[in-house]
């Protein structure tokens, strides 16, 4: 009778059912935890010597989207406004409106490219620090 | 019959129930300067108390600064070394001189997203006019360290190096306009997200009402959404703050 407790126990995942119920075991002092000390206190000493920016910015697609729509739209509106500035101040109108747009326009994409750019060179950076070699997307 | 309701210049505002009304200005006393309508609102009362609180905050997490701190003044000083660390990796120590500013602009857009998740309360940075506001003394303070430092060799900022001098009128116009672009993406972004969730927060509110016992489906979304708010609201505040210490970081060093 007594036995068959103990494999069901076994069974169910106490190694050793006789022991169930004795006091656990603390967790063993030293050797584990110094070593996991040792290993924070390495990675925040080569962090605090590094001092290249540990940027986070727009990590999630939906955030990359955004940036990128902001700089281009941003880029067509100041664009477009001082265009219709100058065509207001001028009695120009629509000629530098249409110039200025599509200077805006420029100015937008090139922000886009600059933006994907600084966003490619984040993510590269963060892919050299954790060099466990996370599967690529 | 529809409510409809109409501002002073007789606009048609946001209904009583529209996911909208959250933004609405609401003015709270009279009180005109010249031709200007200076009145206080309730965005202001927000913001006023966004301050109060913030300064209440600091000043009384580091009162009683002990060299053990206690759980006031440890987030008092995580955040003061959160900033700090930002500016020191982005800018380098020239930006360190510049650590108040951005520290008051960081705590107070943060605490403004923070507040404005709370039901029942008004988010401040939802109004692009706030955010720009922001961004243009951000914008023009950076512009002026800029001069200030480098006088007229600052304007070599706008011109790209390595272009044939024909390509070159064309190229510093635009890249004069990608410098004035600055402010407009700063504010806009920073709105954008505000309003974008904070509406969505409420057209799903409103779904939870309508859809009566299925609507606890849309009531576990906002769950989620909210959490995510969270996270935006933070990584909005850093997103600005972080930006104005890389703008920060072009006018000192000039790349």
């Amino acid at each position: 009778m007594h036995s068959i407790f103990r494999r069901g126990l076994g069974l169910i995942g106490f190694e050793d059912g006789a022991q169930m119920t004795s006091k656990r075991k603390p967790l063993s002092p030293g050797k584990p935890d110094e070593k996991s000390l040792d290993r924070r206190l390495a990675a925040a000493r080569k962090a605090a010597e590094d001092p290249r920016p540990r940027s986070m910015i727009e990590r999630s697609a939906f955030g990359i989207a955004a940036r990128l729509v902001a700089e281009l739209v941003s880029g067509l509106v100041v664009g477009g406004g001082i265009g219709w500035l100058i065509d207001r101040l001028f009695d120009t109108s629509p000629v530098f409106l249409v110039v200025f747009f599509i200077l805006g326009a420029t100015a937008g994409i090139m922000n886009v490219f600059r933006a994907a750019k600084q966003m490619n060179a984040a993510r590269a950076e963060a892919q050299e620090d954790n060099d466990e070699g996370s599967a690529r997307d | 019959m529809r409510a409809e309701r109409f501002d002073h210049k007789g606009f048609e505002v946001a209904g009583e129930h529209s996911p909208l009304e959250q933004f609405e200005i609401q003015r709270i006393g009279e009180l005109h300067l010249g031709n200007f309508d200076v009145s206080f609102n309730n965005s202001a009362v927000f913001m006023v108390g966004i301050v109060l609180f913030l300064t209440f905050f600091m000043i009384g997490g580091m009162r009683h600064a002990a060299m053990v701190p206690g759980r006031w003044q440890s987030i008092v000083e995580s955040s003061y070394e959160f900033v700090a660390k930002m500016i020191n990796d982005t800018a380098g120590s020239e930006g360190r001189k510049y650590f108040p500013f951005i520290f008051t602009l960081f705590m107070f857009i943060l605490c403004a997203n923070l507040v404005g998740i709370i039901p029942y309360t008004f988010t401040v940075t939802s109004h692009i006019i706030v955010t720009f506001a922001l961004a243009a003394i951000v914008f023009l303070g950076v512009t002026f360290i800029g001069f200030a430092k480098h006088g007229m060799h600052f304007l070599k900022f706008f011109v790209p190096s390595g272009v044939p001098i024909v390509m070159l009128p064309l190229l510093v116009v635009i890249e004069v306009i990608s410098y004035l672009t600055r402010p407009v993406s700063l504010s806009v972004r920073l709105f954008a997200n505000m309003m974008a969730g904070h509406t969505m927060l409420k057209v799903f509110g409103g779904f939870v009402v309508s859809l009566g016992i299925a609507g606890i489906l849309p009531l576990a979304f906002i769950v989620a959404l909210t959490g995510l708010e969270i996270v935006v609201a933070l990584l909005q505040a850093y997103v600005f703050a972080v930006l104005t210490c890389i703008y920060l970081n072009d006018a000192l060093h000039m790349h």
